[in-house]
């Protein structure tokens, strides 16, 4: 007979969506039961019936299984370390306590089962149908099962990969058209398996959606580190944030539903949560945020799009398709509200709107795209890097207002300067397109920004749906740039990949490495491999591309780098390998046809 | 530059949790397609432990699949059980009384599984005014023109709004 662990009174949930804590603190997006308890994991006094090998309550550790199979036979330990990446990703957040261990790898076929006290991740690749017969997955990307116990004390969960109609991929430098990056979707998983719902913000890792392969997802957001400082706090760090709370009412009564956004004093987002149902803990329309550093901020509150709208960006069932199936979305995006946090205090802010349907919604968005002749409509974040110079982002709506009549669109937040802006009538079907030129500032704060446009009947956002990219990101503080990290390493978080290491064995650190832009996982490519600048004589643009002349040895390899920054990014392959016939050779880039690339040549082995 | 534009179809991008499934895809992942109404659900746990709640339908069209009674029971995770409970987001919710039309695969029990969770249940609701009855599920159809929803609303080509009637006929050409 099997037995059963759990001691409690235990609830089961599974999702794709996320859960939070005990105290009625949050931003972000949280489950809760009735009596405004959150869902997380270690709760003191129900924890202690918690298998040990579904965690360790002492250490704040939660325990997982990987599937040792993977996706892919050629491709499976990148896609486990991928996911141990992931977890990484996770329990770095500075002013945290939180920890995962891989306990071991699952033995025999893996199944979704919430009382077999082990935390189990794969991919599922043999049938859409799961949890012992009971859901057709079919059509989702990724889902994570949870239980919890009548405290919302989160006591095992689940994680499966669609493994049947989906192509998976951890090739950072290339991946294929269309394949979905294992290391975003994990981290968004993770995200919901420490008890996270779908977020507000459209660049935050918790977003319902995001493109295929390289996305905003793949970095957390100021709203996913929130989130853990919340839960799962170090000691001493409640003492040095704040908190800000109220109610959203629109006539007097609460609001359910409403996108509650706080942004610093130029208008940059930082968090976003929303507004509540009713319980026996607080009224309609309550929100809060937590762990917010002392400062000066603006909140303002926008509508989620319509429940029944077939377009949309963020709506009610996408956030939580049960606590949000039909949220108020029938007023006026607030005007923003200057508020101070200080450190151990809770501020009050009461949040009054006006009544009224939106004239027009921004329901898509334009990428980043250096000319216009190739336009795509999606759902998701723009993103753009520091330094970004003259590149095109937009986003679509339905009757749009055009040019004149006081319209004015633009880009909240600061270090982005608009030039062009374009107004394209029913560029996709019925949908209009504002398609906006800009230049980022080089040292513009990394993050997500808002889409706005208004005219004399209203203004409409799309709130974090452009994200400013670092130039050389180092998430996890090593002091090593995390884009040669990850173009080298599955599991880039990992002791191989750290700046000291050096795991091709050539007597090269990792970062002597990068800072001479050569292979760290090669041992034939070396710093000293890498010809000095002066050897390149000239570089010459033509409509075939770049050709690059330098000194060469005859009978010498040589391979072709090149990267948009002179001092940072990883270098890319350009060409192919040529062997030298002179005492100079000439290399095309077929790849680059403006003077907006650096070069570099290496001497490879022969 | 600008005066050669090509312009790129790429449609919309799903790297969510769930994409959306056409009628065609969930006609063709179903052993039942079914319009009924909820006369019943009822809570248990497999021989694994796991709770699920069985939803009872009264079958009033079949539109795929043959069915001998004039109920038909499908099974999904999640439901409460004395003081235990499941959640399932993006399971399909079924209300007492409420009619629906529901793709379904059987399982090895033989029991009715939503195609793709709540994408295989649509909704059937009036819009008054004489009108056909409309559908919709998260993705699909929805009301029509003239219904107060609509100023709110945009769709592209495949998301029109949607009769039964319509919904029934697309089922019946992808079966033949």
């Amino acid at each position: 007979m099997r037995q059963y662990h759990f001691k409690q009174r235990r609830w089961l949930g599974w999702s794709a969506c996320g859960l939070l804590a005990a105290m009625p603190l949050w931003a972000f997006v949280s489950n809760y039961n009735e009596r405004g308890q959150h869902q997380y994991w270690f709760k003191p006094g129900s924890s202690g019936f918690v298998s040990p090998n579904v965690m360790q309550y002492t250490s704040r550790t939660i325990k997982y299984y990987l599937d040792p199979n993977g996706f892919s036979e050629a491709g499976k330990q990148r896609e486990l370390d991928a996911i141990r990446t992931a977890f990484d990703q996770w329990q770095q957040i500075p002013d945290s306590r939180l920890h995962f261990e891989e306990a071991g790898f699952v033995s025999g076929k893996p199944e979704v089962n919430l009382f077999d006290n082990t935390n189990t991740i794969f991919w599922e690749k043999e049938s859409f149908l799961v949890n012992g017969g009971l859901d057709d997955i079919r059509g989702s990307l990724g889902l994570t099962f949870r239980a919890f116990f009548d405290d919302f004390n989160l006591v095992e969960a689940d994680i499966v990969f669609n493994g049947l109609e989906r192509q998976w991929t951890t090739d950072y430098v290339s991946p294929a058209f269309n394949a979905i990056f294992v290391e975003a979707v994990a981290l968004h998983e993770i995200g919901h398996l420490i008890g996270m719902e779908h977020a507000t913000i459209g660049s935050s890792t918790m977003m319902w959606q995001a493109r295929p392969g390289l996305n905003s997802q793949l970095d957390l957001s100021a709203d996913d580190i929130a989130f853990v400082q919340t839960y799962y706090p170090a000691d001493g760090l409640s003492d040095k944030l704040g908190t800000l709370q109220g109610q959203v009412e629109l006539g007097g009564e609460g609001v359910l539903g409403a996108v509650v956004l706080l942004e610093d004093t130029q208008g940059n987002l930082i968090r976003g949560t929303i507004s509540h149902p009713v319980n026996q803990q607080w009224q309609q329309g309550f929100y809060q945020m937590t762990a917010v550093p002392p400062g000066d901020y603006l909140v303002r509150v926008c509508p989620l799009d319509h429940h029944l709208a077939s377009q949309f960006l963020i709506n009610g069932p996408v956030i939580d398709y049960f606590r949000f199936p039909e949220p108020t979305t029938d007023f006026q995006p607030s005007e923003p509200v200057a508020i101070s946090i200080q450190a151990r205090k809770t501020t009050e802010q009461r949040l009054s709107l006006q009544p009224g349907s939106a004239a027009f919604r921004i329901l898509g968005i334009q990428p980043r795209v250096r000319d216009l002749s190739l336009l795509t409509l999606e759902r998701s974040t723009a993103q753009i890097t520091q330094g970004d110079q003259d590149i095109w982002v937009g986003f679509y709506g339905e009757n749009l207002p055009s040019e004149g009549d006081g319209v004015v669109v633009g880009i909240r937040g600061s270090g982005i300067e608009t030039k062009i802006k374009q107004y394209r009538e029913s560029l996709f079907g019925d949908l209009d397109a504002w398609l906006i030129q800009l230049s980022v500032e080089t040292d513009a704060l990394p993050g997500p920004r808002s889409f706005f446009i208004q005219d004399q009947d209203g203004i409409a956002y799309a709130n974090g749906f452009l994200h400013v990219e670092p130039r050389s990101p180092d998430t996890n503080q090593d002091g090593l740039n995390d884009i040669f990290q990850r173009s080298h390493f599955a599991h880039w978080t990992g002791e191989q990949a750290a700046p000291s290491q050096d795991p091709d064995g050539d007597r090269y650190t990792n970062l002597e490495e990068y800072q001479a832009g050569s292979v760290p996982t090669q041992a034939s490519s070396t710093p000293i491999s890498v010809l000095p600048p002066f050897s390149l004589l000239e570089v010459e643009v033509s409509q075939d591309g770049a050709s690059i002349l330098f000194e060469s040895q005859p009978g010498q390899r040589y391979q072709l780098h090149g990267r948009h920054d002179a001092a940072e990014g990883p270098w890319t392959v350009r060409g192919e390998p040529v062997t030298a016939e002179g005492p100079t050779t000439q290399i095309l880039d077929p790849s680059t046809t403006e003077l907006n690339t650096f070069y570099r040549v290496e001497v490879l082995s022969r | 530059m600008i005066c050669c534009l090509v312009l790129g179809w790429h449609g919309w991008t799903h790297a969510g949790p769930l994409r959306p499934l056409g009628i065609h895809e969930l006609t063709e992942a179903s052993d039942v397609v079914l319009r009924g109404k909820v006369t019943a659900k009822k809570v248990a746990r497999d021989e694994a432990g796991r709770i699920f709640t069985t939803v009872c339908l009264e079958v009033m069209e079949v539109w795929k699949g043959q069915l001998e009674e004039s109920t038909f029971e499908l099974v999904q995770s999640g439901g409460i059980l004395g003081n235990q409970r499941a959640e399932t987001p993006f399971q399909a919710s079924f209300r007492l009384n409420q009619e629906a039309v529901v793709f379904c695969r059987l399982n090895p029990d033989g029991k009715g599984v939503t195609i793709g969770l709540t994408q295989g249940k649509f909704d059937v609701f009036e819009v008054g005014n004489n009108q056909p009855s409309h559908v919709r599920n998260l993705f699909l159809g929805g009301p029509p023109p003239t219904h107060p929803t609509f100023a709110s609303r945009v769709r592209m080509p495949q998301q029109l709004p949607m009769t039964l009637e319509e919904l029934k006929q697309t089922v019946r050409e992808e079966t033949r």
